[in-house]
């Protein structure tokens, strides 16, 4: 089994289950928001849908490429080749996933402001892009945009917890604060590579707690 | 004082009025139930009609009349649903 750059030695492969989990909440969350907008034709539902499609595939291709790289032999025939595919591997799950979440949480961020201007969301996504590509450290500058593009986010959630307050709004804010502070953890991951676990433990909190909130909006339609 | 009804609760309330009254049911009457100004109801009853929940048919004597698509249908039975999953994510 090929190790993962960054990820401790004792976490690896429970990164990869977790980014699995990752995935599946979001698509959930993605395929609800979907069927709520074929019900009422709410544009914000549909555009809530897609962004989660982008989190939720951009988990899914990191996972599968990790998984890849991870299961890898050890016996090949050249050891050098070996290791080249595996390091193009990852990089093509990396980038990926780069491109889908930075996709995803644009529009999400993008949603929270209530402005029916695409351009907007354009703008967002180019300073996001051409940040993470032009940086000599693409995986902290994306963790940093992630982060403040989930802080955002996280202020439209706790305002709407504070404007609603009930469980389901308390979830969903509590979900987003976790997941902000998980990815802020991953801007140190070059320091130690103990920060990738405990982010990935925090952001698994953060999805847990919207599965917690999916299972009482789809039980109480029940 | 009783709450203000939010947007969805109002369609919701409009849609209801014509499952009850069987799918036939004159603007007369959805604006007696709905509890609405004429100008809002019209506003609300194009707005369905643009999102395909009702249609307009005509009764026997040319009236026109209200009835809800399959999809007015489905918007009734996952109401809570669609409530709770909109206000969860500040999506109202």
């Amino acid at each position: 089994m090929a190790h993962l750059p960054f990820c401790p030695a004792w976490f690896s492969g429970f990164d990869i289950i977790l980014q699995s989990v990752f995935a599946i909440v979001s698509l959930l969350v993605s395929l609800l928001a979907f069927r709520v907008h074929r019900a009422t034709s709410a544009k914000p539902a549909r555009m809530f849908g897609l962004s989660f499609l982008a989190i939720g595939l951009s988990y899914l291709i990191q996972a599968l490429f990790n998984l890849l790289v991870w299961s890898g032999t050890d016996h090949s025939v050249c050891a050098s080749i070996e290791q080249l595919t595996e390091s193009i591997l990852y990089d093509i799950g990396l980038y990926s996933h780069m491109a889908l979440m930075t996709a995803g949480l644009a529009l999400l961020a993008y949603m929270t402001f209530r402005v029916a201007k695409a351009r907007i969301y354009l703008m967002l996504l180019s300073v996001a892009v051409v940040a993470i590509i032009t940086s000599r450290n693409p995986l902290a500058v994306f963790a940093m945009v992630s982060s403040v593009l989930l802080a955002f986010i996280a202020w439209h959630f706790i305002g709407n917890w504070r404007e609603h307050r009930s469980a389901l709004t308390l979830l969903v804010a509590a979900g987003f604060l976790f997941m902000l502070v998980g990815e802020a953890l991953l801007i140190f991951t070059y320091e130690d590579p103990l920060f990738y676990a405990v982010g990935h433990l925090l952001e698994m909190v953060a999805y847990l707690l919207m599965l917690a909130n999916l299972i009482l909006v789809i039980r109480n339609h029940g | 004082m009783a709450k203000k009804r939010d947007r969805l609760e109002i369609i919701h309330d409009i849609l209801l009025v014509i499952r009850e009254k069987g799918d036939r049911i004159k603007p007369t009457h959805i604006l007696y139930k709905s509890n609405l100004s004429y100008q809002m109801l019209t506003d609300y009853l194009n707005e369905l009609i643009g999102k395909g929940l009702i249609l307009t048919k005509e009764d026997k004597k040319g009236k026109r009349t209200y009835a809800l698509t399959d999809k007015g249908y489905r918007f009734l039975t996952e109401f809570k649903m669609i409530r709770d999953f909109l206000e969860s994510y500040g999506l109202d």
